[in-house]
């Protein structure tokens, strides 16, 4: 690939970035990546939510994965643990609910109960 | 169903993950002239017996325990009959498994490739742990991603300008054509 030397560059300066930054726990993000979720758009889902978090310059959310819970007919299901809150799981979360998701939940702490399947204390 | 082949990719390499592979190999060659589209996708992960390669396209076979139908293998090998293309998976326990599918270019009912730098920016976001290379060769072109290049940042922002390198860097190497 011809931009190696720019991937190189970005990457030594996101490190850089990641050492100052304070260890208190990060907000991870967990999106359903089984068979039943990617047949149901979470791949768009996460790129949303990716692109949403870059745009608003949000360096310090963990975006990860999980396979099937079992909740097929809820996928994409999206769950968002902040530090010392109960990890919410969101159904249903197409490209535009993922994009609001971001803005309302992860940037002003506002959960859109709407869309929420279930609340789990203490994790 | 998944519209894109590239869907199917993820739901393989999702499979080869979660099988502990810390390596994956994702190679798709493409020959227009000779009509073929072969992917073959290698992985170095606990691998299956017998029993298990036996029943992996059978839609109600699954190993997990949180429902009862399995579905990923049993899309792509539809896939395969459809077309006139085949499906072939060889597994090693404990040491890997192949999969290999191979498709008649130009027929009808293949899937298009689809967004496969979306593909690719999940598995490197879900899988921080797992080596992956793709290598995609188009009438005799090539191109490769090794996500060893870029692995073990999580920052999204970082993410971000990965993946529109990746997209810029792809698009020069198809030129816009959409297979």
């Amino acid at each position: 690939m011809k931009s190696l030397e720019d991937l190189k560059r970005i990457r030594e300066q996101a490190q850089a970035q990641i050492r100052i930054r304070t260890q208190e726990g990060n907000t991870k993000i967990i999106v359903g990546m089984g068979t039943c979720g990617i047949a149901a758009g979470a791949r768009d889902t996460l790129m949303a939510i990716l692109d949403e978090l870059a745009k608003r310059n949000i360096q310090d959310v963990v975006v990860t994965q999980t396979g099937c819970i079992g909740l097929c007919e809820y996928e994409p299901l999206v769950s968002v643990v902040k530090p010392g809150q109960p990890k919410i799981m969101y159904m249903k979360v197409n490209p535009e609910r993922a994009r609001q998701i971001v803005a309302s939940h992860i940037v002003n702490d506002q959960i859109i109960n709407e869309w929420v399947l279930s609340r789990e204390e203490g994790v | 169903m998944m519209e894109e082949l590239s869907l199917h990719i993820l739901d393989i390499v999702e499979n080869s993950i979660n099988a502990g592979a810390t390596l994956v190999k994702i190679d798709l060659s493409i020959d227009k002239k000779m009509d073929e589209f072969n992917l073959t996708i290698t992985d170095d992960g606990k691998g299956m017996d017998e029993e298990m390669v036996k029943n992996i396209r059978d839609p109600f076979f699954t190993t997990r325990t949180t429902r009862r139908v399995g579905l990923g293998v049993s899309f792509l090998d539809e896939i395969a009959d459809l077309t006139g293309g085949s499906l072939d998976i060889n597994s090693t326990p404990g040491k890997g498994t192949v999969v290999s599918l191979r498709l008649p270019f130009n027929h009808p009912d293949r899937p298009p490739l689809g967004d496969i730098i979306s593909t690719l920016m999940t598995i490197l976001m879900t899988a921080q742990d797992t080596r992956f290379i793709y290598r995609e060769t188009r009438d005799n072109k090539e191109w490769i991603f090794d996500s060893a290049e870029v692995t073990g940042i999580s920052d999204p922002v970082f993410l971000k300008q990965v993946k529109d390198m990746l997209y810029n860097s792809y698009k020069e190497f198809t030129g816009g054509e959409l297979i």
